[in-house]
């Protein structure tokens, strides 16, 4: 099976399905038509300059190169982690804790899987390198981003009970515990129920493009298997550790609260 | 800042707030129940100095009277046995009989376990009746009078 070849006209096609959507959003006044268009419109403008930049990436297939190229993602992500927090810390410490548990679990995970278990000739190869840190990042990214933002508005929401506890001699470890416990289960939900999910209710975004493209139904399956399974666990023990350095920049070491290590955005 | 002599700065944050207890004026309950916040469930009698039932302990926190919460917050906060008691106004919601029984037990207390307590009031009868010592807040000063 070849794979169709998509025409301009083809993508101009769907485009206009979101075009009729910005619309209905736009009239019912949902607060939410300019966000929906500049997430359409950056959907194509980055995957068309990371089109390039793979294409030019896989014929000049060097370490060096595809190391800055992972870098550079992981601090997106960071980036992101960080954009979407409605609770922020003050100076840089927010994206330090979403890029180094991004590096220290999603990056490491990745290098293991390459060198270890998949193996490509060199095992860097960036046909397998890039796309496969880049589904790390973006589950690990969603995970991180929910835990900690949960985190940091239920701490917040519950200052009174937290310092009420404080006062009677708690340790800030066990007047926050079932938030923090809360927190990690709210970043870990998605991907557990994609694994629960997946192939009942909906069949993984990679395994279709594997089929789409030819291969046969057991091998992508396998593969599939494989991602979800190091995805989980580069999810899992980013959002644990994020969640932990979180809740420990919350408090000092005489255990006092510090939301004003906080700022608030609107 | 010392207490018995060992200065502050030996102690971890949660030993000091121990020792050094505070009662805040607006109280927090994270537990469904009154009971679930005590290490040990206070003594019958205990309750009963303060006009209590044992069956408060079951009923629920959202249930009990501004009144009752405020004397099961010192109760809960005895329970450490602080050796100093940070008072803001702990009777400002009892009617008369419960305030002169709060203000027993916590001269008691104080007697009992050795300890003090720095208390802020608006009711100088109260001064005239607990107080050893009587300072006034004016202008962001402090000024003793005659106790």
């Amino acid at each position: 099976m070849n794979l169709i070849l998509l025409t301009p006209f083809d993508l101009a096609l769907t485009a206009s399905l979101i075009v009729l959507l910005a619309l209905i959003t736009y009239f019912s006044k949902l607060g939410i038509t300019a966000t929906l268009v500049i997430a359409a419109a950056r959907t194509v403008i980055q995957l068309m300059l990371i089109g390039l930049v793979l294409k030019a990436l896989f014929a000049n297939a060097q370490l060096i190169w595809i190391a800055v190229m992972s870098l550079f993602m992981v601090m997106v992500a960071g980036y992101e982690i960080t954009a979407r927090q409605k609770h922020r810390f003050t100076g840089l410490w927010s994206y330090s804790i979403g890029i180094s548990t991004m590096f220290i679990s999603s990056f490491s995970i990745t290098i293991i899987a390459l060198a270890v278990i998949i193996q490509p000739d060199p095992w860097y190869q960036p046909q397998y390198a890039i796309p496969l840190l880049g589904m790390m990042l973006g589950n690990t990214m969603n995970g991180v981003s929910l835990a900690v933002d949960r985190l940091t508005t239920s701490i917040a929401q519950n200052r009174g009970v937290i310092e009420a506890q404080l006062i009677l001699g708690y340790s800030s470890q066990t007047a926050i515990s079932s938030l923090l416990r809360d927190s990690i289960r709210t970043g870990m939900i998605p991907i557990i129920n994609a694994m629960a999910a997946a192939g009942v209710v909906s069949l993984p975004g990679m395994m279709t493009g594997q089929i789409l493209s030819g291969t046969a139904p057991m091998e992508a399956v396998k593969y599939q298997i494989l991602i979800m399974f190091l995805i989980t666990a580069s999810t899992g023990f980013s959002t644990v550790l994020a969640a932990r350095l979180t809740a420990r920049r919350l408090f000092d070491e005489r255990h006092r609260m510090r939301l004003d290590r906080l700022r608030t955005l609107k | 800042m010392r207490l018995d002599n060992t200065p502050s700065g030996l102690f971890t944050g949660p030993a000091w707030r121990k020792q050094v207890a505070l009662l805040t004026t607006e109280n927090f309950w994270w537990h469904d129940t009154f009971g679930a916040h005590f290490h040990q469930a206070p003594e019958p009698e205990l309750l009963a100095r303060l006009n209590l039932g044992t069956q408060i302990l079951q009923s629920q926190v959202h249930l009990g009277s501004s009144g009752e919460r405020q004397r099961l917050a010192l109760l809960r906060l005895l329970q450490n046995q602080p050796k100093v008691l940070l008072l803001d106004e702990p009777t400002a919601n009892l009617d008369r009989e419960n305030k002169t029984l709060v203000e027993q037990l916590i001269l008691d207390y104080l007697r009992r376990y050795n300890a003090c307590a720095l208390w802020t009031s608006h009711d100088e009868h109260q001064i005239k009746r607990i107080a050893s010592r009587h300072f006034r807040i004016t202008d962001n000063s402090l000024l003793a009078t005659d106790a």
